[in-house]
């Protein structure tokens, strides 16, 4: 086991410079009234959504944000042991194993609420599940229609002349939506088998992107592109009606729909950063994460599936939102192992 | 003691003053810069890993394609830039100050916003043209900044004294102009060659997701491949080579002039206006198609993404403070110059600046800001100097970045000030610090008024190191641009383009009150 590094440096410094801060790396502090979140940027909880936290335990919350997720991983990764906050919020299935592997996390699965056992078989025992969702091929329904095209159904429709030109998604090696894409092609075709599918996708004319905003907010038909089906989420269409503007009447569909068969699943974790000197506290952070409270302000903030599965559904998702019954997924390992191959040989097909 | 002794002594005096004055700007760069890069290269880096990654498929690919589209970045942005600069350094002509924020706009635009305002005006426009256009775009602020405070130090007399004498348009040219106006020139073209060859956020959004430079490769193999030494490798090359381009364009040196009188006050021929205005409205366009969006929803126009950003609708868009943000870049910013330019002016002495500090103070440009924002979390972790999460961090940073600018904006000119002036002025009793005041920095002024413009703007579009520096509350105005874009609902598109419309006004207002205030 490595020796804590907070504290051996710290003596360190002190020996040579100050001398006086050993006490710093004794137990808690007058600093448990506050714990850090470490989250991705777009994690953004309604205001006071830690308020019952604060009243159950008299800790107030302050998140710190870190970049997207890789960004948030990387950073945990070289500052293993001597973390940036006590709890992170958000590693996903595409980077938990980098994660687990830099010895980011203190092993913590909380088990303050009911979370079903296909998520948490995927956790490795070091994290807690805390939500889920997809990512799917979206189609513009008013675009399809007036193509005189039905929707397409299946992977091998995405390569029928039919469908030629109309795809759009973003780049498997800078976004993780169009790796979440390239995994779901490779969980569809198996490995070996996916390059001669993408480049029958490439033949058929599909449009590789950078950004998942490019792709949805220029590509996309909806929003002015020439593109009528774009990698998105599946939570795309409820998120429509939400930020629909003007505000679209209650009783309309959703402009927007998934692909179902397409759909690639990814889970998020929460987990207590290992280094931290507030164990206990942070702990208690996770159980909250989870907690039926907390997990019912997800749908429509985040946009992403509750882990608890008590927490009822809002109706912009039971109305909305497709509930995707076998979604495609992978083992967090395997991501992690062939990350690189898979990126440059598919780097290699679209070039 | 004779004439010619006292002048060796004042030389030699001023000589060692010269490393002594460069302490604040090492000082400053070696913090903010150095130690977090090497920092982060010692933790990471093997002695065989510098060699290793250049077998992975595809990584000595982005190296050269680096070089190449830099230079033809480079020739396009000079072939367009320098007569502009010219053109509105030396005449005067209705419009010269809108023309001069136009041009000077698109660099500080956040690199994701220029990407973006190029494909709201030619969708589907991607790839190698489109790179290399966008970077001209991009660096003709660039080519202006660093080379109008010159072009405006020229005299008329000059110019028409060998006109006089018999020379043509093109000897004058290469024989009076170019000796005077290289060292600019250079120092320009290395620096656009360097910003184009280390380009991110443009060649990401136009590259057609299949063309790299090593700075994508250096984000990629840290970030996205968990590949950290990979990156360190890249990072250290594309630094060594880039500080070899940029030190030696800095250190090509003019011919000395006299310059007592800014500039010429004559009529601009007609072609001449007609191209910066063609100039102007190419800039614009992008622009102006940028503006467009933020009023432009899935199913027509709309005002509700500038009334999310101004927090009217707390509803629907969480998290999202675009006051909060404004102050924070504004802040930031401020800080940012206060620091670098008096730094700048210290090191930037006629003929006797030290070239370890030029060069010392230039490597922030050459250094890739992603490893200098992960160096910084493992280098300033110890308890109790542990200062990750310090807001002033981000100014510091931004302040060591805006530093070669802030001197390639002042160091022509100072090279150019008559040598004859301070020593007159210390012949008639003058302290070198009364000299210093009362007679170089007025001169001076012009290139302060550019230099301060291009701190300010340097550090309200930086984004690489920013973005792995900040929480939540220091989030400057490129980072909530590029959050809202990635949003979920028509909403984050026009909220992202108000807010990037909110950086444009505000960068285009600190150019003009600085050019009003300091240049006249």
């Amino acid at each position: 086991m490595r020796p804590n590094v907070i504290c051996s440096r710290a003596v360190l410094v002190a020996t040579i410079a100050i001398g006086a801060t050993l006490a710093a790396c004794g137990s808690d502090d007058a600093r448990t009234t506050t714990l850090t979140l470490v989250a991705y940027d777009s994690f953004t909880p309604p205001e006071g959504a830690f308020d019952e936290f604060t009243r159950q335990t008299g800790i107030t919350v302050e998140i710190a944000t870190a970049g997207d997720t890789g960004e948030m991983v990387a950073k945990a990764a070289l500052t293993s042991g001597n973390p940036e906050g006590d709890v992170m919020w958000g590693v996903d299935t595409t980077f938990l194993s980098r994660a687990i592997d830099a010895e980011v996390f203190d092993p913590y699965v909380s088990g303050a609420a009911p979370i079903s056992d296909y998520l948490l078989a995927t956790a490795d025992d070091t994290v807690t599940p805390v939500d889920f969702g997809d990512v799917c091929v979206n189609y513009d329904v008013a675009a399809l229609e007036a193509l005189d095209l039905a929707p397409p159904t299946s992977w091998a429709d995405l390569v029928d002349p039919k469908y030629a030109n109309l795809l759009v998604t973003p780049s498997a090696s800078a976004s993780s939506v169009g790796l979440a894409f390239l995994l779901g092609s490779i969980a569809d075709q198996g490995d070996g088998y996916w390059e001669d599918y993408w480049k029958a996708l490439v033949d058929n004319g599909v449009l590789v992107v950078d950004g998942w905003n490019e792709a949805y907010y220029t590509e996309f038909t909806r929003y002015g592109g020439t593109r009528p089906l774009v990698v998105s989420y599946a939570t795309s269409p409820p998120a429509e009606v939400i930020f629909a503007d003007p505000p679209s009447p209650t009783e309309a569909p959703a402009p927007t729909a998934v692909v179902e068969s397409t759909c690639f699943r990814q889970v998020e974790y929460a987990g207590v950063l290992r280094g931290t000197d507030r164990v206990d506290a942070a702990r208690s952070l996770v159980d909250y994460l989870v907690s039926a409270n907390f997990q019912s302000m997800l749908p429509e903030s985040i946009f992403v599936y509750p882990s608890n599965s008590q927490v009822e559904l809002p109706e912009s998702f039971t109305r909305y939102a497709t509930d995707v019954a076998t979604p495609l997924f992978f083992d967090a390992r395997y991501i992690e192992t062939n990350r690189e191959r898979l990126i440059e040989a598919w780097t290699r097909i679209v070039s | 003691m004779d004439a010619h002794r006292v002048v060796n002594v004042l030389v030699r005096r001023r000589d060692g003053a010269g490393l002594l004055r460069g302490v604040p700007a090492i000082v400053l760069v070696v913090t903010a810069t150095v130690i977090p890069f090497v920092g982060l290269v010692a933790k990471v880096l093997g002695a065989g890993d510098v060699f290793a990654v250049w077998s992975r498929p595809g990584v000595s690919g982005t190296a050269w394609f680096s070089v190449w589209m830099g230079a033809v970045s480079t020739v396009a942005t000079l072939a367009i830039g320098l007569p502009a600069a010219w053109i509105v350094a030396r005449h005067r002509f209705r419009g010269r100050d809108l023309i001069r924020v136009v041009l000077g706009a698109p660099f500080v635009l956040p690199t994701v916003v220029v990407g973006a305002a190029f494909l709201a005006l030619v969708p589907g426009g991607r790839g190698l043209v489109a790179i290399v256009a966008a970077h001209t775009f991009f660096n003709i602020s660039v080519v202006l900044r660093t080379t109008t405070p010159v072009f405006s130090a020229i005299h008329d007399d000059l110019v028409d004294a060998a006109r006089t004498l018999g020379a043509g348009r093109i000897r004058t040219l290469r024989e009076i102009v170019w000796p005077l106006t290289r060292s600019a020139v250079t120092a320009a073209a290395g620096l656009v060659f360097v910003l184009s060859a280390t380009s991110y956020g443009i060649v990401r959004i136009l590259g057609n997701a299949t063309r790299s430079t090593i700075d994508v490769e250096i984000y990629r193999r840290a970030i996205e491949f968990g590949d950290p030494s990979g990156a360190a490798a890249l990072a250290l090359t594309q630094a060594v080579a880039m500080l070899v381009v940029v030190t030696w364009s800095a250190s090509r040196r003019g011919v000395p002039f006299t310059t007592l009188a800014s500039g010429s006050r004559r009529r601009v021929p007609r072609a001449g206006v007609l191209y910066v205005w063609i100039l102007a409205v190419a800039v614009v366009l992008p622009i102006g198609a940028l503006v467009t969006r933020s009023f432009r929803g899935a199913d027509g126009w709309t005002v509700s993404g500038w009334r999310a950003v101004f927090g009217g609708d707390h509803s629907r868009l969480e998290g999202v403070d675009l006051l909060g943000a404004l102050g924070n870049s504004i802040r930031f910013a401020a800080i940012a110059a206060i620091v670098a330019v008096p730094v700048a002016i210290l090191v930037a002495r006629p003929r006797r600046n030290s070239r370890l500090v030029t060069f010392i103070a230039s490597t922030p440009v050459a250094v890739s800001s992603v490893i200098v924002g992960l160096g910084i979390l493992i280098t300033y972790d110890v308890e109790p100097f542990d200062i990750r999460s310090a807001w002033w961090l981000i100014p510091a940073v931004h302040a060591s970045v805006a530093l070669p600018y802030a001197l390639r904006s002042i160091a022509p000119l100072v090279a150019s000030l008559p040598t004859g002036l301070g020593e007159a002025a210390a012949t008639l009793g003058a302290s070198p610090w009364r000299a210093w005041w009362s007679v170089e920095l007025p001169l001076l002024r012009p290139a302060l008024a550019t230099a301060t413009a291009t701190s300010l703007a340097v550090s309200l579009g930086e984004f690489g190191a920013t973005s792995l520096l900040t929480r939540r509350d220091t989030r400057t105005l490129p980072l909530l641009v590029e959050s809202l874009l990635g949003r979920s609902g028509g909403v984050g598109s026009t909220a992202g383009s108000a807010a990037a419309t909110m950086l444009l006004v505000l960068t285009g207002f600190v150019i003009v009150v600085l050019d009003r205030g300091l240049r006249t």
